[in-house]
Parts: structure tokens; sequence; C-alpha cells
């Protein structure tokens, strides 16, 4: 029994305290972007490597794979496949990695309310997800509407590496 | 049959014992985020609000207010970042996840501590998958769970069985989440 018991928290201890490693790199900052710069330069820059600087907002509580980088003006969400260590919240950072784009249209918000797709948050109602998809899908349209245009494209970055800038 | 019965004992039975823990840790971080709607399963959370007429608008002093501001309501050493989510919010990044939000126009200041439940920000953090090789654990896992449903059906005959009492549970386990997917 003791010995259940010992070998259990052995591998509590083993598997909790590992934090996945991220990959860090060293290079030099001069193509680093700040997130006002990816702004304007995102619609280019589509499917191509880059580097860009922020705060990190923070990590996502519920998958821990996705990063909402911050600044004064702008603001950037980073995707991994692996988990992102929790301890780089408010820290400011480097991020590499690929510009993907996502294009939202009518098409899109149609999707968006009849895909019967899995709760983010777990415990939420089925009802209360399907009217927080209602309610986004309805937003976009605004946004659309407002700006005159078919069509909304935001940008994130598929992470590769992050490192912490030279002071 | 009596082969299949022993090995079923016997694969139930070892299988189980290795997998304890891991069964431990999905149990607890299944409750745990079954509930995220009333708690955060991950960390303890307090939040204090008081004002402040120190100046934090930006300007060269910005720093330097911060840090008096944190000397009051905590220690100037568990200072991280700091940055304007919008024109009147200051968000001041502190140590441990901790973080500060401050209306520089009214002085509010709101204060979110965080501290990791043990246990449970350990459970929870394994049960999101952090990684290719807890994905590979984790299958293995799930894939002995179906084994333990099948070799349950092996383990114990006569009246206690499955063609028995056993019968039953077998019955109203599966009845039981069919219901659930016919009326929600």
């Amino acid at each position: 029994m003791k010995k259940t018991i010992i070998v259990l928290f052995i591998a509590l201890g083993l598997f909790s305290c590992k934090e996945n490693k991220q990959k860090t790199e060293d290079n030099n900052e001069s193509s680093v972007l700040t997130l006002a710069e990816f702004d304007k330069k995102a619609g280019e820059l589509a499917g191509k490597e880059v580097e860009v600087i922020g705060i990190v907002d923070h990590v996502c509580k519920h998958s821990g794979k996705k990063i909402f980088l911050v600044s004064d003006s702008s603001n950037l969400h980073i995707e991994s496949e692996t988990r992102f260590d929790d301890k780089l919240t408010g820290e400011e950072i480097i991020f590499k990695g690929i510009v993907e784009e996502m294009v939202i249209d009518e098409a899109y918000c149609q999707k968006l309310e009849t895909d019967d797709i899995k709760a983010h948050g777990e415990g939420e109602d089925k009802e209360k997800v399907n009217e927080k998809r209602k309610a986004q899908a309805q937003e976009y349209r605004d946004e659309m509407k407002q700006k005159g245009v078919n069509e909304l494209r935001f940008y994130s970055v598929i992470y590769i590496s992050h490192r912490k800038p030279k002071i | 049959m009596k082969g299949l019965r022993k090995w079923s004992r016997i694969l139930h039975r070892d299988i189980g014992f290795f997998f304890i823990g891991t069964s431990i840790i999905y149990g607890l971080s299944g409750i745990a985020l079954n509930h995220l709607k009333d708690w955060n399963p991950s960390y303890f959370v307090e939040n204090k609000t008081f004002t402040t007429d120190l100046d934090l608008k930006k300007s060269a002093n910005l720093k330097e207010n911060i840090l008096k501001l944190l000397d009051k309501i905590d220690n100037r050493e568990n200072y991280k970042q700091h940055y304007f989510p919008s024109e009147n919010k200051l968000k001041i990044f502190l140590t441990g996840n901790s973080s500060v939000i401050v209306d520089i126009y009214s002085g509010e200041v709101n204060i979110e501590y965080l501290k990791r439940r043990p246990i449970f920000y350990e459970s929870n953090y394994l049960h999101y998958n952090p990684n290719v090789w807890w994905t590979w654990f984790s299958d293995a896992f799930a894939f002995s769970l179906i084994l333990f449903a099948v070799t349950s059906f092996f383990m114990v005959k006569g009246k206690k069985g499955p063609i028995g009492r056993g019968g039953i549970y077998i019955i109203a386990g599966i009845v039981i989440p069919i219901l659930f997917m016919i009326f929600t």
C-alpha cells in the first residue's frame, strides 16, 4: 500500500512539474516586428515566417496552447501544438512563427451559427455556447457592414520558438 | 472460457494497478473541469479593490509611480511588465501570474492575486494534454479503459456476472448516456 502511494506521488511529481520545454533561440532583433508594425504588414506576411515582440497578457487557461500577446496599441494570438508555460504571463517575449490568415465572410458566419461544435469552456450550456456563436457571427456582420466590405481578415502566428529580448 | 476468464482477471487487475495514478489524475481533473463555471480549478483567486491618488498616466515618471503603487499594495520586487489595454486602463503584471488593473482617471485599483491549487493544478495541466508524450500515454490509458470494460464481461460468472445482476448494471450504464443524448 505504501509503495503504491509513493509511486503515485513520484509519478505526479515527475509529470506535473515538467512544463513542456518550448524552443528558445538567441537571434538578433533587427527584424523583430512590434505588434503595431505587424498589424500594418500582416496582409503581405501571410504564410511567411516572422518574429514579433509583445507582452504575454495570458496563456489560454483551457488548452494552454494559445497566447494573447499585447502592446499598448495592438494584440495578437500565438498558437502552438504544445502547451505554453504559463510563467510567460506578463513577460515581454519575442515569438517566431508562421503568419496564418483567417478570412471571415458570410459563409463563415452562417457556418458559425449552424455548426454544432464542442463548447470551448467546459461546463457551459450548449444553448449558451450557441448564443455566443450567434452573437459573434452578428458582430462580424456588423463590422463588415460598418467597413463596407464582404470579408474580414484576421491574422495569428503559428508558434515555432520564442526568446526573451536582450536588454 | 476458463482461460479467457483467467486472463481477463489478470489483465484487469495488473493494468488496473498500473493506471491507479492516472485514474486519480483524470478523475480529479474531470470533476474540477466540470465545474469551471463555479470556480477556477487551477488557481486560488483573491481580488482586492481600493483607490490611489498616484498619477499613473503615460509620463516619464510612470514606471517609478507604478513601483510606488506596488510598495503600497504588494512589493515592487514582484513587478514584471505593464501596458495600457485601453485609453483609461493600465495593467501591471506581477510575478506568479497576479495582476493589477488601474483606472488611471478614477484611481480605482483592482488586484487579482493568483496562487496555484496544489494537486489540482498539476492534474488539470495533464488533463489538457500538454505534449505528444502525454498524448501517447493517455491514449494507452484510454485503450486500457476499453480493455477494462471488455474484460469485466468475463471476470465473474453466475448470478453476479453479466448474465445475472451484472447485466442489469451493464444495461443501466449504457441506457443512461443514451437517454442524455436523446433528452439534452
